[in-house]
């Protein structure tokens, strides 16, 4: 206890500056110059943006992005990618969609069911992925088609309707809870408040960081390495899966070929969110951010009229500066010593 | 340098947001002008969608009005979605929209009529086995699946008993698509006995040329070959052509293209489906416009006008490549 | 004299191939002692390190451990006996926050339910206080992160983290080789206070110079075998580098 206070007594006289800086410091503060650029400038442009419905709408949007982009994050930060995050939302969301419909299943044996094979799904990555080696960029990728191509299988290529309206469908996703602002939006506030509370408070978040930051480190101090990774992979495939689930409720029906494009822009949220290509750094806060950001871009182009083909020029832009302002502001916050 | 470099770059992003924005308002519109909107599941990268965009363009142009053309790059229904909700929180004067997706559109379409902003469908209406209400005012198209009947009888005394035909199909699950699939394999099945087989042929046309090539190696008996888009005709044609199956092999498809023209005059495909799409784009603002101006009902409008033909390809040629056809 | 000796390791030879690392060489510390292992690249001073840590097995020779023969199969057994090896390339993660480094794969956590929470306070009090302790007066807050610091504060980090957890030997691989003067003192220092508190240190070098105002003894290595085992009150730094200049005998 002495010793203690002894240590509180050392250290107010850095505190106040300290705040000041770790706010800067922070790795959200690029991202949230883009959200706030973005925001403001959509604003001028039509004064329908700033209403509560297009941020619902926004969010809408954010959520069933960021719900697979949090896991994806977290992946990311051990130092591991998942390309098969888009066909494992499809695979998820039809297996859904076709054992409550066709099969008539309960959904409260189909949800849980369906969502432990999506994380088996992930988990299989990880055991590609850490048996044989390979980068997981390469045997992610050969697992994205083969989920999509069981996904189009399974389907015949046709979407799945739930006709008539759906208890399920409304509480996964389709439901307004406020507004326009969807159930969906509440599921990714909650995953991300425990997928934060994993990742920043508990040993096996600092186990994930270490895993992506030095393995040879981690494993030298007993972290369980593999098993860390593995881990990840799984919650990745879940909350892929747990997306799936959110757009099909929103939607009312699943394609196979739904997901096309989330596993990369899953990464683009968590990289202009801060987080590392290169693993052991990265935030959950941040990633939430850049899917905001993400979906703020793309329902404000629309609005002022833009072609659609802007939003992804544009996107690309915003990317490129988010990371530079990234790595600069964490330079400059090493240099100020 | 170093200093100024982060606030340097964040002027510069917003100005680049700002500029960008800017330049298509000014472009674009003054603030109280009527504005629609017309949202596909396609953008104008498809040679289709780009006259539809044209049709829009041209009557927005014509009346003095804002009417702009929306499509995601691919075919991308939750885009689609997402777009179609940005229109709404625009406040649209009017939209139209393609019910690519009947549960995902017509939610969308029930909720913008809540709001009181007029909605038309165009291209893919409501398939009759869905039975939720799709209030939608009128519809501006063709019905997909009589199109596909219709070729399918076009086609049928080119062809013996129990021919063997192949559907090559460029979009697996588009609604639209599936229709027209279902009202060829039908008529040729039932009234003619023939074995039809749908393949995916993916919507990149060097897997395309793969994947029917593939299938005429493992079945050379195959008669005949329907696509359904330039997608799937642009590949078909260049392999009928390269491996001397013109004549042999029977062909038609939907849609028309410089490619698909061409291939009439030459006799490589025997007939396509027009639908005529920029009526789609056009009609349909014109109609949105008599809503908003007039209180005029919109009604229904058929584009669907039959086959085009080696008699009337060049006539029609010409206005393909005035981008009106 | 002789008090049992902490590690000792009696005529240990390895050879890999053709190549003879080491040829029977007597290899001692005592409890609370600092010995500097000295010689050039490839007379044998990493083999002996691997040896005596469990990664390589010797092919001659035993090994005791407070008087008792041990046999490690792996770095885990030499690592549950309580000795620790800090490498050059250290085991430390630059994006972590010193604290997090510090407990890495031993994290103090509060049980919230089923759930494990940091207990980020007492980590971060924790190792400010281990840190203090060895003399480290530039930091500023446990909860910076470990690219911040110095080439001698991470040395500090680890050596405080072999303390902190009660290990007895402590094994420095080059700790001083990629630092300034003022920064090597300072690694030093925290040398002998991690001594004073009770753990013996094996200080490996290329450079005597660095080894010998903080060590009891040298040991010098040269082509496999031990040239050299000095009390430093024996002898001075001119004999110890006389004797590696000319191969001297041992004293």
């Amino acid at each position: 206890m002495t010793k203690s206070a002894e240590i509180k007594q050392v250290a107010p006289p850095a505190r106040k500056r300290d705040l000041w800086r770790r706010a800067l410091g922070a790795r959200e503060v690029g991202v949230l110059i883009a959200l706030v650029a973005v925001i403001g400038v959509f604003s001028v442009l039509n004064r329908n943006f700033l209403t509560v419905d297009t941020f619902g709408d926004i969010l809408t949007q954010a959520a069933e992005l960021g719900i697979a982009a949090v896991g994806v994050t977290f992946l990311m930060i051990a130092g591991e990618f998942d390309l098969s995050v888009g066909s494992n939302f499809a695979v998820a969301g039809v297996m859904l969609a076709l054992l409550t419909t066709r099969l008539g299943w309960s959904p409260f044996l189909s949800i849980p069911l369906v969502l432990a094979a999506a994380t088996s799904v992930g988990f299989l990555n990880g055991v590609i992925t850490l048996g044989t080696r390979i980068p997981s960029f390469i045997t992610t990728l050969g697992t994205m088609m083969f989920w999509r191509g069981i996904a189009l299988a399974i389907t015949g290529g046709w979407p799945i309707y739930v006709l008539g309206s759906s208890r399920m469908l409304d509480l996964l996703g389709g439901m307004a809870i406020y507004q326009t602002v969807r159930i969906s939006a509440l599921w990714w506030l909650i995953i991300t408040l425990i997928f934060w509370l994993l990742l920043v408070r508990t040993p096996y978040g600092n186990w994930t960081f270490a895993t992506g930051g030095k393995p040879e480190a981690a494993r030298a101090l007993g972290v369980p390495v593999g098993r860390v990774k593995l881990t990840n992979f799984a919650l990745a495939g879940m909350l892929a899966g747990f997306a799936g689930f959110t757009q099909f409720g929103r939607m009312g029906s699943m394609s196979p070929v739904w997901g096309d494009g989330l596993p990369l822009e899953a990464i683009a949220a968590a990289v202009i969110g801060g987080t590392s290509l290169m693993g052991g750094a990265g935030t959950i806060l941040g990633t939430v951010l850049g899917a905001i950001t993400m979906a703020s871009i793309r329902v404000g182009l629309i609005m002022v009229g833009a072609p659609s083909y802007w939003y992804t020029a544009f996107l690309g832009a915003v990317i490129v500066v988010a990371v530079i302002l990234n790595v600069r502001l964490g330079e400059m916050m090493t240099w100020r010593r | 340098m170093k200093r100024w470099l982060i606030p340097g770059m964040i002027v510069a992003l917003v100005l680049a947001l700002a500029g960008g924005g800017t330049l298509l308002q000014v472009a674009q519109s003054a603030p109280e002008q009527m504005t629609f909107y017309v949202i596909a599941h396609t953008g104008p990268g498809d040679p289709f969608w780009a006259v539809v965009q044209k049709g829009v363009t041209d009557a927005g142009k014509l009346l003095g009005v804002r009417a702009i053309f929306q499509g995601p790059p691919q075919r991308d229904i939750p885009a689609q979605v997402n777009m179609a909700r940005s229109a709404i929180n625009a406040k649209a004067t009017g939209i139209a929209i393609s019910v690519s997706d009947p549960k995902a559109i017509c939610a969308v379409i029930r909720e913008a009529r809540g709001k009181g902003i007029p909605m038309v469908a165009i291209n893919v209406k409501q398939p009759p086995e869905f039975t939720e209400s799709c209030p939608y005012e009128a519809y501006i198209g063709m019905d997909e699946y009589e199109a596909g009947k219709n070729v399918a009888r076009f086609m049928m005394p080119k062809l013996s008993k129990g021919a063997r035909v192949l559907i090559a199909i460029h979009e697996p699950g588009h609604v639209g698509l599936e229709a027209r699939a279902k009202g060829i394999t039908e008529v040729l099945t039932q009234e003619l006995g023939a074995t039809v087989e749908k393949l995916d042929i993916t919507q990149d046309p060097t897997k395309a040329l793969a994947a029917l090539r593939a299938y005429f190696k493992a079945h050379p008996d195959t008669k005949a070959i329907f696509t359904l888009g330039p997608l799937g005709a642009i590949p078909a044609i260049k392999m009928l052509k390269e491996d001397k199956l013109v004549g042999k092999v029977f062909m038609a498809s939907f849609d028309l293209d410089p490619q698909t023209i061409q291939a009439i005059k030459e006799g490589v495909v025997l007939a396509t489906v027009d639908q005529q799409q920029y009526l789609q784009g056009f009609i349909s603002v014109i109609e949105l416009w008599l809503e908003a101006k007039y209180k005029l009902q919109p009604a229904d409008y058929n584009t669907g006008r039959g086959l085009v033909t080696k008699e009337t390809a060049a006539a029609v040629e010409a206005l393909v490549k005035q981008g009106y056809r | 004299m002789a008090p049992i000796a902490l590690l000792e390791a009696r005529g240990i030879s390895k050879t890999f191939g053709k190549v003879r690392a080491l040829h029977r060489v007597d290899f001692h510390i005592n409890p609370q002692e600092i010995v500097g292992l000295v010689g050039d690249n490839g007379a044998g001073k990493s083999t002996l390190i691997k040896i005596l840590t469990g990664v390589y097995p010797p092919d001659e020779g035993e090994i005791y451990f407070q008087g008792h023969r041990v046999h490690f199969s792996s770095p885990k057994d030499a690592r549950a006996l309580g000795i620790e090896t800090v490498y050059q390339d250290l085991a430390l993660i630059e994006q972590m926050s010193i604290a997090r480094n510090f407990f890495l794969g031993s994290e103090i956590v509060r049980r919230l339910g089923i759930l494990p929470l940091l207990d980020s306070r007492a980590m971060e009090a924790t190792t400010e206080e281990v840190l203090r302790g060895l003399g480290i007066t530039s930091l500023r807050s446990a909860d910076e992160e470990v690219r911040v610091l110095s080439g001698g504060e991470r040395q500090a980090i680890a050596i405080g983290r072999t303390l902190h957890f009660g290990a007895k030997l402590l094994i420095l691989d080059e700790p001083t080789s990629a630092l300034s003067i003022v920064e090597t003192q300072k690694v030093l220092g925290y040398i002998q206070e991690a001594k004073r508190r009770g753990l013996s240190v094996i200080f490996i070098t290329h450079n005597l110079y660095h080894v010998y105002p903080v060590a009891d003894r040298i040991v010098v290595l040269e082509h496999g075998k031990k040239v050299g085992d000095l009390r430093k009150e024996e002898a001075s730094l001119e004999d110890i580098v006389n004797m590696i200049a000319y191969g001297g005998t041992q004293a």
